[in-house]
């Protein structure tokens, strides 16, 4: 098999090793700013939650495993599974308080997301290097790393971006056992698929892909094997059938008891979620029929144009090579039809007008690592092209490659950069911006993390004892806030605006009333403080006169 | 070699394009310190009683931030339309214009760097000669809950105020008319609710009590040929379109002359009273507020008098 793959070099994993740990120091670096979304709250309670039956566990495991001590733990945010939360608690338990790693409980809650998003740009590196060129996994990990969303949720306690390492490490694994990985890489199918599972629900698309693309596979010589009878079901499959449901109730002690009526509960959960409001176009949505064209419209307002045409270039070239009778690389076809498969599934459930959108472009990241391979495939071919060219400059062995890939990552880098601390209120140029975004009607951040951009303004201008209402930010986020001494602790809390001396507000239009009430209760409509990101207002602050100075 | 050889170099090109409109995108509008600086431009170009619109209207905040409650009063800002003002002074940047001034004729126009402030004459202007939600106090009305019989609701400035957050009802305000034995939410005073575009309008609100009508009487009342105004609710409650009709009556002199039935879906909608033989008159206007069923019946009106 020609190019596919050479096995790959010791430098090859140093490579992968090195974006990954650039990348999390620099969310490392930059953590320290975000404030806590609203889900982050409630996981932090989860986790530490969890992180005491770790302690148990340790300290007297016989009663740590009795039904009492388990429900009493993990009957808290069991709406979701654990991996994510365990790992958070773990972290938590050993960096901050045993090792005194992180000083902020915040960080050490936040790193397992942080070293999660790490895990995918070096399955991403590994991924797009043995199937194209290294120049394709350096850009595939770039792609996806530079995309504004994903490394803002790459900062958080959050299962968005450990779900989506856990379904790329997982397709890898599929992707590996079927180009001559073997058994060991289908049991470790099963394997990622168990911890998959118990990492969130996106997980469930994963059978639906990988069952879709063995059947395309074997289309041509179906007839023949269901003939004969010789028709095989690949060995992964088997094992994510076998292993995957065991990890899954073995690392996940809230099932361990009344399996199925809790499962049942956590399924039915997720079927029939509550509708959010959620802004989009200028109307906020709150119950069916949702807009069919969300999830494409956001993905192309929200990832860098450059990748998604890189991707798109990496689409076409692989098509018409296997138009043109295949190309010399080994299994190409199977793999972007695997990659291809990945992004239709998890992006299929949007195609109805059921599905709720409230939480934005996070429902479907799990596709994002498979535009950026593609992505990867199409600065492959743009290399390859430069190289053939004899453009001087352009088809220099390192000059070209660096030149282009420079004028492809730059602009990905600098919007990602400047996103931070807004994140959800970024939006690339082909929109306008974050003021074209605000323009158009499109949701300007949710979960109430922006309150992290006014601490600073807070701390320095609230008055001593003032009340603070919250709005969008959970009690337990803020607590964590303080918890950090990153907000002053003599600043109380409320979340009723009347009872407030300073409100924060952030800005969706379904909570436009809540401004209001502050209005009416501080007798002004004149804000405070506004910060603006990019020239739009995100979050701003009312005040009873004399509260701040 | 053709140029067709050299169209891969369109991708890296429009990396660089991006990168440019990037950087456009994001300095093009004012920053925080650009609006300060304009503050007091923008603030002179604005003549007396001018309604201060901004577009586009996210921009909103920081001009109330900068200009303050001089130039951008509550009063304006949660208007219920734009009839009753004479002229507006718009501040528009990046190109954009005002839809509440739409149709209204420039007097003035200034470019102040990122900023283009227009003075706008409105075509449809007409003069307001009592607004009833400037008079919700002690000197200038009463108000009462009649079931079996009428009870007077006592003014008051200190009345505890509570508010219900994201879904539930509007601030109710510390100065109000509070109804005694009634329900905290059944109380005659001014508050603001977001509509159906979540603008604010500031209104008076009357909640409709479980059995009989909350009243509100205006004394002295300089009349014109007719009295105008807007009914609704909270956006966020009247969307649910769960609610019984709010019937809401209009009394001049103890004399009905209109009313209006607010039903849910009908949002922050305009309603008209011809005055007839009042016109012109100074006298008592009674505004009543009833329901069949009170759940989330938070009516919130405003009317003037032309």
């Amino acid at each position: 098999m020609s190019e596919q793959r050479r096995w790959l070099r010791w430098w090859d994993y140093a490579i992968a090793l090195g974006i990954a740990a650039l990348y999390v120091v620099l969310l490392l670096n930059t953590v320290g700013t975000l404030g806590y979304a609203r889900d982050e709250g409630f996981y932090f309670s989860a986790a530490e939650s969890y992180g005491r039956w770790f302690e148990l566990l340790v300290r007297a495991p016989k009663e740590a495993l009795t039904r009492a001590a388990v429900d009493r733990a993990w009957s808290i945010n069991h709406e979701h599974p654990a991996l994510a939360k365990s790992a958070f608690a773990l972290s938590w338990l050993l960096l901050h308080k045993k090792w005194h790693l992180f000083p902020m409980e915040g960080t050490a809650f936040r790193f397992p997301g942080m070293l999660s998003a790490g895990l995918v740009l070096f399955i991403l590196y590994l991924w797009g290097t043995r199937a194209r060129s290294r120049a394709a996994g350096i850009a595939a990990a770039l792609g996806f790393a530079l995309m504004p969303r994903a490394f803002y949720h790459a900062h958080l306690d959050c299962f968005d971006i450990p779900i989506v390492a856990a379904w790329v490490a997982c397709a890898y694994a599929y992707w590996r056992s079927l180009t001559g990985g073997g058994l060991r890489w289908a049991i470790a199918t099963g394997v990622l698929f168990g911890l998959a599972l118990n990492t969130k629900h996106n997980s469930w698309f994963l059978p639906i892909t990988f069952v879709a693309h063995a059947v395309l596979l074997q289309v041509p010589s179906l007839r023949k094997e269901l003939r004969t009878g010789t028709s095989r079901i690949p060995a992964a499959l088997l094992a994510m059938a076998l292993i995957g449901p065991l990890l899954f109730w073995a690392t996940w002690p809230w099932i361990w008891n009344d399996t199925a009526q809790r499962l049942e509960g956590y399924v039915a959960f997720h079927m029939g979620h509550e509708y959010y409001n959620m802004e989009f176009l200028g109307v906020t949505y709150w119950k069916p029929p949702m807009p069919r064209g969300y999830a494409w419209v956001m993905t192309a307002a929200t990832v860098p144009l450059i990748t998604l045409v890189c991707a798109a270039a990496g689409m076409v070239t692989i098509a018409a090579s296997k138009l043109r009778g295949g190309s010399e690389r080994a299994h190409e076809g199977m793999t972007a039809l695997l990659w291809l498969l990945a992004i239709g599934v998890n992006y299929a459930a949007w195609l109805s007008t059921s599905t709720p959108i409230f939480g934005g472009t996070k429902h479907w990241m799990t596709a994002y690592p498979f535009l950026a391979l593609f992505a990867g495939a199409g600065l492959d071919w743009v290399l390859s092209k430069a190289r053939q060219s004899g453009v001087p400059v352009i088809a220099h062995k390192v000059a070209g490659p660096v030149l282009i890939g420079a004028a492809c990552v730059a602009s990905p880098l600098a919007q990602t950069l400047r996103s931070h601390p807004w994140g959800l209120s970024n939006y690339t140029p082909l929109v306008g911006g974050a003021a074209g975004g605000a323009t158009l009607g499109l949701n300007r951040g949710f979960w109430g993390f922006t309150t992290g951009a006014v601490l600073p303004w807070l701390n320095q201008h609230a008055g001593h004892g003032e009340t603070i209402c919250l709005h969008d930010t959970a009690w337990a986020s803020w607590d964590m806030l303080v918890r950090d001494g990153r907000v002053r602790r003599d600043l109380r809390t409320t979340m009723s605006p009347a009872d407030a001396s300073i409100g924060l507000y952030h800005h969706e239009p379904h909570m436009q009333g809540v401004e209001y009430q502050y209005w009416v209760a501080h007798g002004t409509s004149t804000p405070v403080h506004v910060p603006l990101y990019d020239g739009v207002p995100v979050i701003w602050i009312l005040a009873r006169p004399g509260a701040t100075h | 070699m053709k140029w067709s050889h050299l169209a891969f170099l369109l991708i890296p090109v429009l990396g660089v394009g991006e990168l440019a409109a990037h950087f456009w995108f994001a300095k093009r509008p004012p920053n925080e310190s650009q609006w300060k600086a304009a503050a007091p431009r923008l603030s002179a170009l604005r003549k007396e009683a001018d309604l201060v619109v901004v577009a586009p209207q996210w921009a909103e905040p920081v001009a109330r931030q900068v200009l303050g409650d001089a130039v951008m009063p509550m009063r304006d800002v949660a208007r219920p339309d734009e009839s009753r003002y004479a002229a507006a002074t718009e501040i528009s940047i990046l190109g954009k214009r005002s839809e509440y001034t739409r149709g209204w004729r420039e007097l003035e126009r200034h470019d102040e760097g990122k900023f283009v402030v227009r003075r706008l004459e409105n075509p449809a202007h007409q003069k307001v000669l009592y607004d009833f939600v400037d008079h919700v106090s002690a000197e200038a009305a009463t108000a009462s809950l009649v079931t079996d019989e009428a009870r007077a609701c006592e003014w008051t400035d200190r009345a505890p105020m509570s508010s219900g957050g994201l879904g539930g009802p509007p601030m109710f305000p510390a100065r109000r008319f509070v109804c005694p034995g009634a329900p905290m939410h059944v109380f005659v005073g001014v508050t603001v609710v977001e509509d159906q575009d979540y603008l604010p309008r500031r209104c008076i609100m009357m909640h409709a009590p479980d059995k009989g009508s909350i009243e509100a009487t205006f004394r002295e009342v300089p009349l014109g040929k007719e009295i105008r105004g807007h009914s609704g609710m909270r956006m966020i409650i009247e969307r649910e379109l769960t609610g019984a009709p709010i019937l809401l009556e209009v009394f001049v002199d103890g004399e009905k002359v209109g009313q209006d039935e607010h039903r849910d879906g009908q949002y922050w909608k305009p309603w008209r009273i011809e005055l007839g033989p009042h016109a012109g008159k100074t006298a008592s206007v009674t505004f009543k507020v009833s329901s069949p069923r009170e759940a989330q019946r938070q009516m919130c009106w405003e009317a003037d008098t032309r």
